[in-house]
Order: C-alpha cells, then sequence, then structure tokens
C-alpha cells in the first residue's frame, strides 16, 4: 500500500484501510503478547511436568537404590526410550555418585551434572533439566536427574506462530470484507453531497431538488446545511429572474414608444428635418431597436427560466416566416454594404409550429450574422430535411472556432472575438429553447475566418394537421 | 589439571572400595534389614499403640555385632521407632517371644532348628530373613544372597502373604523371587 498517497486516497478505501491496519495491529499485538507468554510460560510448565515425572520415576527406584540394585534401576531408566524426548537420565546414590544412567543417543558425551543434594530445575542451551531428591519414608535414599530436549516446546510454538498467522490472514480478510461493506455508510452519503456541490458549482443542478439526508451524524449536517443552501440559491435565482422580468417588462413599453416616436419624426410627422437630423435620428433608430431587442431577449430568457413560456402550434408557411423576418433587417444590410440572398423560395413550404417563436429565433440568427460580417452577402435558404423543414442562415462574417461553438446556445456564454460586436448574448440561448419547445432545433456549422452557416429546423405540416386547419 | 585430579580421585576409590566393602558385609545386611521396614507393611494390630516400637529379633549367633544397634539408635520409621532384641539359641518356650517380633532375622547357626521355628512363627504376622541356602524354598521369606561382590535378595512372596504381610512391589523388583512353596 502506498502510504504517500493516503492524502489523496479516496474516503472509501481510507476507511476500509484505516479498519483492516487497526484490526491487524491489534490482533498481531495481542498475537505477539500470546506468542511471548507461551514462551514465558511453557518451559516452566515443562518444567514443572518433567519434575512430577522426575519424582514418579525417583519414586519408583527406592528400593533399588536403598538395596543397591544398579541393573533393577537402570532398567527402569532404560522404560524412557518410550518417551524419545528424553535425552538423558540419571540416579544418584546418598553420596552423589552416580548409580545409574540413560542416554537416548548411545554415543552422547553428556556428562551427568554432579549432584549437589539440591534439588534444581532449568532450562538452557535447548534442554530442560531437572534434579529431584529421592525420599523414602522421609529419608533421603538418593537424587534423580531427568533431561529432555526442547523440540516439543520448538514444535509447539511453531504450531502457535502459524496459528497466529491463520488468524492474521483470516481476520485481515474478514476486516477487509466487513469493512469495505460498512464503509459505504459513511462514503456513499458522502459521495451523494459531494456530487451534487459540484453539479450546483458547474451551473447544471436542478436547484428545486434536495438531498436525502441520511442520518444525524456529520454527513447528514453537512447534507442538510447543503440543502440550506441550495435553498437560498434557489430563491436568490428566483428574485434575480423576477427582478429581470419586472425591470425588462417596465422598461419594454417606454422604449417602444421612445423608437414610435423617432420613427414618427424620421417619417416627417414633426416637421421638415435637416439631413443632420436624419442622420441623428436614424443612429438612434438603430439603438432603439438594438435596446427594444436586448429587453425582448431578456424578458424571453426569464421567461424561459421561469419555465413559463408556451407555445402556439398552427400551421404556418416557410416564405411568410422569411419575409416577416427580414422585413426589419433590410435597412442595416443596405447601411452596412451586405447583400442578401434568398434561396428555395420557390416551394411554398408549410411548416408546423409557433410562427412567431419561429420568426423571433430566425432575426435572432439574422442579427448575429449581420453583425459578424462586414463584407459579403448573407444567405436564407429554405429546404428541408427527411420530415423537418430548414431555414438556413448562411454568412461570411468572422466565423467561429469548435471552442465557441461548443457553449454556443447556453446562456452564460462569455464572449470572445464577438464580445464587441453584440448584446446580452442571450439570442441563441433563446432561439435553442423555442425551437426545442415546438421540436425543432438550430444547429451550427462554421469555419474561422470565412463564416458560419446556423440551421433552423422545423417539423414540416402532416397531411391531417392541415385539413385540421 | 582438573583431568588429571579426577583420575586421582578414581584412582583411589577403586583402591580403597572393595576393602571397604569387605569391611561391611555386615554393616550393608544391618542396613538393609532396617530398610526391609520401608518396604512392608504389618497388619494394623501388630503394633501395641500407634506410635509402638518395630521389634527386631536377632535369633542365634549374631554377626552383626553393634552395627545394627548404631544403626538402629534414634531411628525412627513412618513414625516407629526400632528395638533389637536378641534370643540364645532356638528353644520351643521362646515361641511366644519370636511371635511377637516384627522381623526376625534367623542367624546361620540355627540352620538346623529352621523348620521347627517356622512352624512356631506359622500364622505370625512376622517377616523372617536369614542367610540359611534355600531359605525361602524352605518357608522363610526373604534371602541374603551373593553375586559376586553384591549382596542380593530373594524373596517367597507367597510365605508373606501367608502371614499377612505385604510386601512392596518394588522390593520384589530388585529381588529374585521363589514361586515354589
Amino acid at each position: 500500500m502506498n502510504l504517500i498517497n493516503f492524502k489523496d486516497m479516496p474516503l472509501k478505501k481510507k476507511i476500509v484501510m484505516i479498519a483492516v491496519i487497526s484490526t491487524s495491529v491489534s490482533l498481531l499485538v495481542a498475537c505477539l503478547f500470546f506468542v511471548m507468554y507461551e514462551r514465558l510460560t511453557y518451559p516452566n510448565i515443562r518444567l514443572q511436568s518433567l519434575s512430577t515425572w522426575a519424582q514418579i520415576m525417583g519414586n519408583n527406584s527406592t528400593a533399588a537404590l536403598t538395596f543397591n540394585d544398579h541393573k533393577t534401576a537402570e532398567e527402569m531408566l532404560k522404560s524412557l526410550k518410550a518417551n524419545p524426548h528424553v535425552l538423558s537420565a540419571c540416579l544418584y546414590d546418598t553420596k552423589g555418585k552416580v548409580f545409574a544412567q540413560y542416554k537416548r543417543d548411545k554415543d552422547a558425551l553428556g556428562y551427568f551434572p554432579i549432584a549437589t543434594g539440591k534439588e534444581e530445575a532449568e532450562y538452557s542451551m535447548g534442554s530442560l533439566k531437572v534434579i529431584r531428591d529421592i525420599f523414602a519414608g522421609g529419608e533421603r535414599v538418593g537424587s534423580i536427574f531427568l533431561e529432555t530436549d526442547t523440540e516439543e516446546m520448538k514444535s509447539r510454538l511453531e504450531n502457535y506462530t502459524l496459528i497466529t498467522l491463520l488468524i492474521g490472514l483470516l481476520s485481515f480478510l474478514i476486516s477487509l470484507l466487513v469493512a469495505s461493506r460498512l464503509q459505504r455508510y459513511v462514503s456513499k452519503p458522502l459521495r451523494q453531497v459531494v456530487d451534487r456541490m459540484k453539479d450546483i458549482a458547474n451551473g447544471e443542478g436542478d436547484l428545486t431538488k434536495r438531498l436525502e439526508v441520511s442520518g444525524k451524524d456529520e454527513i447528514g449536517d453537512v447534507a442538510e446545511a447543503f440543502n440550506a443552501f441550495v435553498g437560498k440559491l434557489q430563491t436568490v435565482g428566483e428574485m434575480k429572474l423576477d427582478l429581470i422580468s419586472v425591470v425588462s417588462h417596465q422598461l419594454k413599453t417606454p422604449v417602444a414608444e421612445i423608437n414610435g416616436f423617432i420613427e414618427n419624426m424620421l417619417e416627417g410627422l414633426t416637421g421638415e428635418i435637416n439631413p443632420r437630423q436624419k442622420r441623428y435620428l436614424q443612429e438612434m433608430r438603430l439603438i432603439g431597436r438594438e435596446n427594444y431587442r436586448l429587453i425582448g431577449d431578456l424578458l424571453n430568457a426569464s421567461k424561459i427560466d421561469r419555465g413559463v413560456v408556451t407555445v402556439d402550434l398552427k400551421p404556418i408557411s416557410a416564405k411568410e416566416v422569411v419575409t416577416m423576418a427580414i422585413r426589419d433587417y433590410e435597412q442595416i444590410l443596405e447601411q452596412k454594404g451586405l447583400r442578401l440572398l434568398l434561396e428555395g423560395m420557390e416551394e411554398d413550404m408549410k411548416l408546423y409550429g409557433d410562427r412567431d417563436k419561429v420568426v423571433e429565433a430566425l432575426r435572432n440568427l439574422l442579427n448575429n450574422a449581420i453583425k459578424c460580417t462586414d463584407k459579403g452577402t448573407v444567405t436564407i435558404r429554405l429546404g428541408s430535411e427527411g420530415d423537418k423543414g430548414v431555414i438556413e442562415v448562411r454568412d461570411t462574417g468572422i466565423g467561429m472556432n469548435g471552442e465557441t461553438m461548443g457553449r454556443l446556445f447556453t446562456k452564460n456564454r462569455v464572449l470572445g472575438k464577438e464580445a464587441h460586436r453584440s448584446g446580452a448574448g442571450l439570442g441563441l440561448y433563446i432561439s435553442k429553447h423555442f425551437m426545442m419547445l415546438q421540436k425543432g432545433d438550430v444547429s451550427v456549422t462554421s469555419e474561422e475566418g470565412k463564416g458560419s452557416c446556423f440551421k433552423l429546423s422545423v417539423p414540416k405540416m402532416k397531411k391531417q394537421e392541415g385539413a385540421a386547419a | 589439571m582438573k583431568k588429571f585430579r579426577r583420575f586421582i580421585f578414581i584412582f583411589v576409590l577403586a583402591t580403597v572400595l572393595p576393602v571397604f566393602g569387605q569391611v561391611s558385609e555386615y554393616a550393608v545386611k544391618a542396613a538393609y534389614l532396617l530398610n526391609f521396614v520401608w518396604f512392608v507393611n504389618w497388619p494394623e494390630k501388630v503394633y501395641d499403640d500407634e506410635d509402638g516400637a518395630i521389634e527386631i529379633g536377632i535369633l542365634g549367633d549374631d554377626p552383626f555385632g553393634d552395627t545394627l544397634d548404631n544403626m538402629a539408635k534414634g531411628k525412627v520409621i513412618n513414625g516407629h521407632s526400632i528395638i533389637i532384641r536378641r534370643f540364645e539359641n532356638f528353644d520351643e518356650g521362646q515361641a511366644e517371644k519370636l511371635r511377637k517380633c516384627h522381623l526376625l532375622f534367623i542367624c546361620y547357626s540355627e540352620k538346623n532348628s529352621l523348620p521347627g521355628i517356622l512352624r512356631i512363627l506359622k500364622g505370625a504376622p512376622v517377616l523372617t530373613v536369614s542367610e540359611i541356602e534355600k531359605f525361602p524354598l524352605l518357608g522363610g521369606m526373604i534371602l541374603f544372597d551373593q553375586e559376586g561382590q553384591r549382596i542380593t535378595l530373594a524373596i517367597n512372596p507367597k510365605a508373606a502373604q501367608k502371614a499377612k504381610l505385604e510386601i512392596s512391589s518394588k522390593l520384589l523388583q530388585v529381588s529374585k523371587i521363589f514361586r515354589a512353596e
């Protein structure tokens, strides 16, 4: 496991790792203590049993010692052969002289310790040794010495180690399993909160939705706090939309009135105007119209955001839509010295959609095309693709790169090159929504420096719809 | 140097021991006699009281001298002190006293009176010990025998059993056993 990356590790891995490590460590410590305890106490237990054994053997050899019978004593010691762990044994008489002896390995050197008349038990040099006095009716008749190897202890310790390792491995696996199941209770709710936060931060989340609060723990608190935060955000958003809606609504009428007066003055209804006045008024008319569009865009965008836009679907004529859309732009085209080309107008294509909204969308496209083009042509072409009618607006303007195209139809478009040319930048956002509402679409192809081509598609009228109309 | 010392020690021991052994044949036998008390159980009623003394009788010409008396002096075995009694050459009049002994050593001098001795002891809980050849075959219980330098024991367990004496299996282990009567 790479501990260096522990900081960057996902929470669920951290939880699993913490659980597994703490389990393993505590188990290891416990096992270590057991093994240590075993190592410390087992020799004593063995020595005790060896000592008991020596006493029994000694007790059995009292007669042999008392009546000086070496043969019987030796035969008795020979019975130790049955236990292969006994290395050597020996009986001493009362004076400490070796009386009888036994060696497992005939050739083993094995000096027998000189009996000091003291009882001893020791664990050293890989063997266990005891010396016990032998009594017959309260009188010491000799001593016995027994020595065993430590193979039994070794194999016991090996078994212990093996068992410890097995238990360690098993508990490691179990804790891994349990922890990876239990970690979900922590990481999953947190993941949800984090995902939701990211969505909101990216402006993609639905502000009306609330997180499910999974419990009363810290994560639950975070979820709850975040829900409150989103609620606030939603309120602020709504307030913003309301404000835009109210303000634009209030602005729309006066601006329309000003535009009307300008129009009247240009028409000469207020008397003769000199050429300079006319130029100024024309300029004002342009600005006025632009403002009116801007306010209209804001109003539409706020309507879309509040979800209060409705469409009125009717059979409409594509030709009529184009005629209506270009009406306000002929003058500007003329002023900028651009040529407007109309193609495919011969056929009277019938569409099924909301006329005003298609016209609005087409106006937006046209507006953009004119803004972005300084010389050359703007072409409007009618055509059809499958069951859709298509209105294309092609210009020979500055065009755009792929990156720009990607965020073209969003509200938060940060404008690059064309920034100085545009208004609020809401036109395409509105157009897209308007077209989507009537099962149509807006798409774009463009090449930087050569111009763009926007395409509106609207469902064609079907026969029964036409009959109904 | 250490090895040399050990060699000297063993050498001295090897020269002294046989002499020591020869001198102390009856000392060993006396010790054995006392040791028998460890390995034999008498019926409870043979003691005068709980701490009653164990009586060891010597019948005939005593070969022990004062060795046995010195060894027995102050010795307490299983809570019983030891009393040594000596009897003149056997005659029937001693029967009562002989039957009261716990252990009776029959000296070689009584070889010819043996059948009579054993007859009057019949049924009494007296452990009989002797040096007389074939003693166990003749109805005695323990014989001091000799195997080279070593003093060995031969036991007739059946005779002991008849006298209601329990001889420890440990003692039997180090002895030659006579099954025959």
